[in-house]
């Protein structure tokens, strides 16, 4: 009851809707995302205490990933990754002349599977925080090069130049001085401001948001032409329809919930696999394409559902499942919090706390939905010469705002142009900024490590546990991928 | 061949960085290789990496794949760089009301005749310098008289 009440206080419900408001317009606007929407946030975050920034992030964190849904329906443009499957039926749907259909079905599937995840979040969690308690630093080690190496795995078709953004984030992280011993000062060439290294918010920032303005501003002409919605206060999906894609939503939340807990996955590849497995288990797979229900509320459960499963290794294990949880982290972080196996027991109204505004930022997502359809899709039509540089504006004031050091946002322009040369020539950025938040630890554990058991051989051989598996995972991985690439292409080949 | 080229800036890059570990101080009792160990790692896995992609890239023949390089310093994107790095050098100097509120103007007339076509009217023009120099305004105050947080005053000290 205590946890209810700590969340339902005006102030925090008040965050909640304003994340929920903020995170559907990012959502709503194609090349603005959730992990541009969260960095954002992040420095106003410093001054507030823990609950009600978490609260703000997590109604902008549900808002942005359903948000995407608005532009996938009206427009053909996918506002958000996790959008891109709703395109396939969302918008012959909108096309037909059934927009507020298409969008309230889309609004409830994705209520559906934010809930359904949380509840996986409230069960999971803490099981997962009992079994990881007895994390050394070789486990620690272990569980964080495990998931880097799952991230670039699970990219297929990229994979190699996944491993090389990895490397990239890692060596980047190695600025500054050294964990464990801490005097050693690397390639900081005499500049003071490097002493402790690239700042995670200012990189955030310079790889998520400037990248996107560079590339879209060039084609700052094109023009979009949105749909039709009608004028009616409430958006309810018919309960007929409900009824006969339950289902349909469960198997989607429960796809959505267990790819969220997969490192690197994402709500992008949660939509599209559990569209594909909708499509692949229909009576009437001939309609999928078309503009059928049950397409969009498949992608839309899933995708929604990623956001509860992604947070259950963040908080059970320190690592995070997609790069949104990623920049959380980082904002626990700043509150003097550090996620992992002793957080839910250490700070178990917190923790509760979390789910609870996980499950408020929910509702009122739908509930804000429901009732500006026809007004978000008027967000589409904003002017980009206006959202540009206000939005640049606001990664300077969020970077200013860290230190009051004009040397940040040199490093943020840099890290901008990085961002987009490895967007734009296909390396993708997730595995290069988990490098960047996992980075620290890996390499602070890996030398305590070593130093308990003298040599790394010797961290793996002996107390044999889950730790060592994980490490000998994360080697073969690679390999038995490389192994199967190089088969398919002497197939192709021959 | 662009790629290549960025592959071989990123090798000469993590070489040099590689031959630095050499001057990083080791404490005689750590036996864990000491702060040169994980950026070393690292770096033999980086040019490992980049090796088997110049294998891909010869395989595959990708050789002339266009690579996004240049396009970032021509037209649009160029007046938008240069306009967002003279704004974050100037915001010291100048303080941030100042500065935000003179990138905001310039750009937003700039990039609103490239995407309308059109040059603003004098009414659109003096409401988007007051309503843009009013938002500034109200965003400076925001963070530093309601968060605490400092942002650059520059020559206008309170």
């Amino acid at each position: 009851m205590d946890v209810i009440m700590s969340v339902l206080t005006p102030e925090n419900l008040l965050l909640i809707f304003a994340g929920v408001v903020v995170g559907n317009v990012f959502g709503t606007i194609p090349g603005l995302n959730a992990p541009i929407a969260v960095a954002l946030v992040l420095p106003i975050t410093f001054s507030m205490e823990t609950l009600p920034a978490i609260c703000l992030i997590m109604g902008l964190y549900m808002g942005c990933v359903s948000g995407g849904l608005i532009s996938a329906i009206l427009l053909k443009i996918p506002g958000t990754a996790a959008s891109i499957a709703t395109t396939f039926d969302g918008y012959p749907m909108a096309k037909s002349g059934r927009a507020t259909e298409a969008l309230s079905y889309g609004a409830f599937a994705s209520i559906f599977g934010g809930i359904f995840s949380s509840i996986c979040l409230l069960l999971l969690a803490p099981w997962l925080s009992k079994m990881a308690i007895g994390f050394g630093p070789w486990e620690y080690f272990a569980t964080a090069t495990l998931s880097l190496v799952l991230v670039c795995v699970m990219l297929r078709g990229k994979v190699l130049k996944a491993f090389i953004a990895l490397c990239l984030g890692l060596l980047l992280k190695t600025v500054g001085s050294s964990p464990v011993d801490g005097v050693a000062l690397r390639y900081t060439f005499g500049n003071y401001n490097l002493e402790s290294g690239f700042n995670l918010i200012v990189v955030i920032i310079g790889v998520f948001a400037l990248p996107e303005i560079i590339h879209s501003i060039k084609n700052i002409h094109a023009k979009v032409k949105p749909m039709p919605v009608k004028r009616r206060l409430f958006y309810l999906p018919k309960l007929s329809s409900i009824k006969n894609n339950l289902f349909t939503m469960i198997r989607g939340s429960i796809l959505g919930t267990f790819i969220g807990i997969l490192p690197g996955m994402g709500s992008g590849a949660a939509s599209l696999i559990s569209y594909s497995q909708a499509k692949r288990t229909s009576k009437n797979p001939e309609k999928f394409g078309t503009g059928c229900e049950e397409g969009i509320y498949c992608c839309e459960s899933a995708n929604n559902a990623t956001t509860g499963g992604a947070l259950i290794p963040m908080l059970s294990l320190g690592v995070p499942g997609d790069t949104v949880t990623a920049i959380i982290m980082g904002a626990l972080a700043l509150q003097g919090l550090t996620p992992g196996p002793l957080f839910s027991m250490n700070n178990e109204m917190l923790f509760r706390a979390i789910i609870f505004s996980v499950f408020v930022a929910n509702i009122f997502m739908f509930l804000y939905q429901i009732t500006t359809i026809r007004y978000m899709a008027k967000i589409t039509e904003v002017l980009k010469s206006y959202l540009y540089p206000w939005v640049t504006v606001f990664c300077v004031t969020g970077v200013i705002s860290i230190k009051n050091n004009v040397f940040d946002l040199l490093y943020l322009m840099v890290f901008g142009l990085i961002g987009y040369i490895l967007d734009k020539n296909g390396y993708p950025i997730s595995p290069f900024i988990l490098a960047f938040v996992l980075g620290g630890i890996i390499e602070e554990n890996l030398r305590r490590s070593i130093i308990n058991y003298d040599t790394f051989l010797n961290a793996v051989t002996t107390n044999f546990g889950f730790g060592s598996v994980f490490v000998i995972l994360a080697a073969l991985l690679p390999i038995i991928y490389g192994i199967n690439y190089i088969r398919k292409e002497r197939k192709h080949g021959g | 061949m662009g790629e290549l080229i960025f592959m071989g800036i990123v090798a000469v890059v993590a070489l040099i960085m590689f031959i630095m570990t050499y001057s990083f101080p080791t404490s005689i009792i750590d036996k864990s290789g000491g702060a040169a160990l994980f950026p070393r790692i690292v770096m033999l896995l980086l040019l490992f990496f980049m090796i088997l992609r110049v294998v891909e890239i010869i395989r595959k023949k990708e050789l002339h794949k266009k690579f996004a390089f240049i396009e970032i310093f021509e037209g649009s994107r160029l007046v938008y760089i240069l306009s967002t790095l003279a704004y974050m050098i100037s915001i010291r100097y100048m303080g941030y009301i100042i500065t935000t509120a003179a990138y905001l103007i310039f750009t937003i007339i700039y990039f609103y005749k490239k995407e309308t076509g059109e040059d603003f009217k004098k009414i659109r023009l003096v409401l988007t310098i007051l309503i843009n120099a009013a938002l500034v305004t109200g965003v400076y105050f925001i963070f530093s008289d309601v968060l605490n947080i400092l942002l650059p005053e520059g020559i206008i000290r309170r």
